[in-house]
């Protein structure tokens, strides 16, 4: 998995290729936690994503409940495995997909 | 599902790396029986989740073993863990959601956990691996007509006569008395549990009144297509003149004794009319008192689970019984309806297609999407349908061919779809009338046009009534045969029709339902127009 960090003012990109399971996304997590303070608008792009496990899911549950509270954030990019993923655990509710 | 697992038993280690393994593990051994897409991600998620909190609870260092197997019937996969008791199912995370909990319950999945010699055992079964009914019922019939030609040749009169009453009417007697005892307080169940989850509808923003009318009214403008199909084609004479308002007044005294006189009167006497007006009443009072009710409207709904295991065991037994009914058909010399099966079943599917077809145009017309991507887009689903001879194994696919082909709005779908497969199902009404006319036909039956009028109503009743289990159709029909003065023979070939038309008819039903759902998702603005006329090449997955 690769991360890569674009910030803007109060707006944060993050792109994740690869896959997001149980031994990377404790890398995320940490990268999160690490850029998310000031920043009010985060985007997660996912368009080189290939696999979200339910490690990753945890990560961007608790990166929604952050910025619930100082921002927004949407996550782009999305292909049909990790849509599917999102549906079936109805993560599509919870996150705003663009 | 097409196979059986492979055995499989491995230790891993709960850090990263082991979960990821086990995961992967758990999808390719899922993906090898053929499993659809997307409830291998619920499982594989559903374990991971486990595993996590197991991690979380454990340590990196504690070790899980993977263990896949089979045991009669079905297949099982598990993992144990040494240690304290600690439930992983059971455990609420305090600052996430729980959104794990119900991934596999969405699709009657029920991981089951326990505590055993100092374990943990976190155990799924997958589902009972099901053979295509009419594949058996296929085999029945034929080891039936053998059997009764075989006997007819074999042995004398004074033997036959013999085994007619030694076993198989007794077996026919048996058959029909379990019908009739289980038909009354089960359709009873079904429809106040039926009228109770409407209410659902109206909790989601719907209204359901709207939603049921359009259900009655499309499977009645179905029925009427099939009588008069039925009709001209079979020759059938109607009574008329004298009659007609004798016969009237004979189908409306008994449908105006549909008030009974106590309580239990409907359900003791078996009678249809008592028993769905009563299971209505009752279902809207406890939708309209609500809450307050709760305790009781769960008493009904697992009273009417209760009554669906008895339809399930009851449509289990359909083939075995079939096989030796119609060995009694033959000895008893009352194959009049079994040689015309063919004729009512192919006229029924030739009615069925018409209908869809006709649904598939108009949809495509209004919508101004061309008739060859429409069909493209829903003829996976179709297939997977009738494949399988049911809806549990695509429904994953069909909700999802719904969003993504269709272009109807995720929530929506979850919602229309659910129920309306439930409610809606007006190819069975199809099915169930040319049935009833074509016996009443060869049982010498008078038909008039109050009987008609009367078939039609319950026909429709029954289906939007009753769930889209074999075994509570049967039941359905033992109500229709009653009233309309049908033998209880024709329950045998009905048995047989049920099962060979019963697989064309859910697929039938699934595409009537997703044209429904586009034209009304379109109405309430829920329609992506631009997807449901573009067509890509994946759509055809």
């Amino acid at each position: 998995m690769n991360i890569t960090k674009k910030a803007e003012d109060k707006k944060l990109t993050i792109g994740v290729d690869g896959r997001l399971d149980t031994m990377t996304a404790p890398e995320l997590d940490e990268e999160l936690k690490a850029s998310l303070g000031g920043v009010e608008e985060l985007v997660m792009d996912f368009s080189e994503l290939e696999y979200i496990s339910s490690a990753g899911l945890r990560v961007l549950l608790s990166a929604q409940k952050t910025m619930n509270t100082q921002g927004e954030m949407t996550v782009t990019g999305v292909n049909d495995v990790i849509m599917e993923i999102f549906e079936v655990t109805g993560f599509s509710d919870i996150l705003t997909i663009k | 599902m097409r196979r059986r697992l492979d055995e499989f038993s491995k230790q891993y280690t709960l850090n990263g790396k082991g979960i990821d393994q086990l995961s992967e593990t758990i999808n390719q051994h899922l993906e090898k029986i053929e499993m659809e897409q997307r409830n291998r991600l619920r499982i594989r998620l559903s374990f991971e989740e486990s595993l996590l909190r197991m991690r979380d609870r454990f340590g990196e260092d504690a070790h899980v073993t993977l263990t896949m197997g089979n045991t009669i019937n079905r297949s099982f996969m598990m993992i144990t863990l040494e240690g304290e008791l600690f439930n992983p199912l059971s455990k609420r995370e305090v600052d996430l959601e729980d959104w794990s909990g119900t991934l596999l319950t969405a699709v009657g999945l029920y991981p089951q956990y326990s505590y055993e010699r100092g374990k943990n055992v976190l155990r799924l079964n997958l589902p009972v691996r099901k053979v295509n009914p009419a594949v058996i019922l296929l085999i029945a019939i034929a080891v039936g007509i053998l059997l009764g030609l075989g006997i007819q040749m074999l042995c004398s009169d004074a033997q036959m006569t013999a085994i007619t009453d030694v076993v198989l009417e007794p077996l026919y007697n048996l058959w029909i008395r379990i019908l009739s005892v289980l038909s009354g307080p089960v359709i009873f169940f079904m429809v106040i549990t039926t009228v109770l989850n409407t209410g659902g509808i109206e909790e989601e923003g719907g209204s359901s009144r709207k939603v049921i009318s359009r259900y009655f009214l499309l499977s009645g403008l179905v029925g009427v297509v099939a009588i008069i199909v039925c009709m001209v084609i079979s020759r059938t004479e109607v009574v008329l003149g004298q009659t007609l308002g004798v016969s009237i007044s004979q189908y409306l005294d008994k449908l105006f004794h549909i008030v009974p006189s106590d309580a239990f009167e409907p359900i003791l006497n078996a009678n249809t009319p008592q028993i769905l007006l009563f299971a209505f009443v009752l279902g809207q009072g406890l939708n309209i008192i609500g809450s307050k009710v709760e305790g009781l409207r769960s008493i009904i709904k697992q009273m009417n689970m209760v009554g669906l295991l008895m339809t399930d065991w009851v449509s289990r037994c359909v083939p075995y019984i079939a096989g030796g009914l119609i060995c009694y058909e033959i000895l008893w010399h009352q194959t009049n309806l079994l040689t015309h099966l063919w004729v009512v079943l192919l006229l029924s599917l030739a009615v069925a297609f018409v209908c869809i077809a006709a649904a598939v145009i108009i949809v495509a017309g209004e919508k101004q999407v061309a008739v060859s991507v429409l069909v493209k887009k829903i003829l996976p689903d179709f297939l997977t349908a009738v494949k399988s001879g049911g809806l549990d194994e695509g429904y994953g696919e069909t909700e999802a061919g719904c969003i993504h082909k269709l272009g109807i709005e995720r929530h929506y779908t979850q919602i229309s779809l659910t129920q309306g497969l439930v409610l809606y199902m007006p190819i069975n009404v199809i099915g169930t009338l040319i049935l009833t006319i074509y016996a009443a036909v060869q049982f010498d039956v008078s038909i008039s046009v109050a009987w008609l009028v009367i078939a039609w109503m319950l026909s429709v009743v029954m289906f939007v009534a009753t769930p889209p289990v074999p075994g509570a159709n049967l039941l359905a029909y033992i109500m229709i045969f009653d009233l309309l003065g049908v033998p209880d023979m024709v329950l045998i070939d009905a048995m047989i029709f049920e099962v060979l038309f019963g697989i064309f008819a859910s697929a039938g039903n699934q595409t009537m339902l997703q044209m429904d759902m586009i034209m009304q998702s379109d109405k309430i603005g829920l329609l992506d127009r631009d997807q449901l006329k573009r067509y890509r090449r994946n759509d055809k997955k």
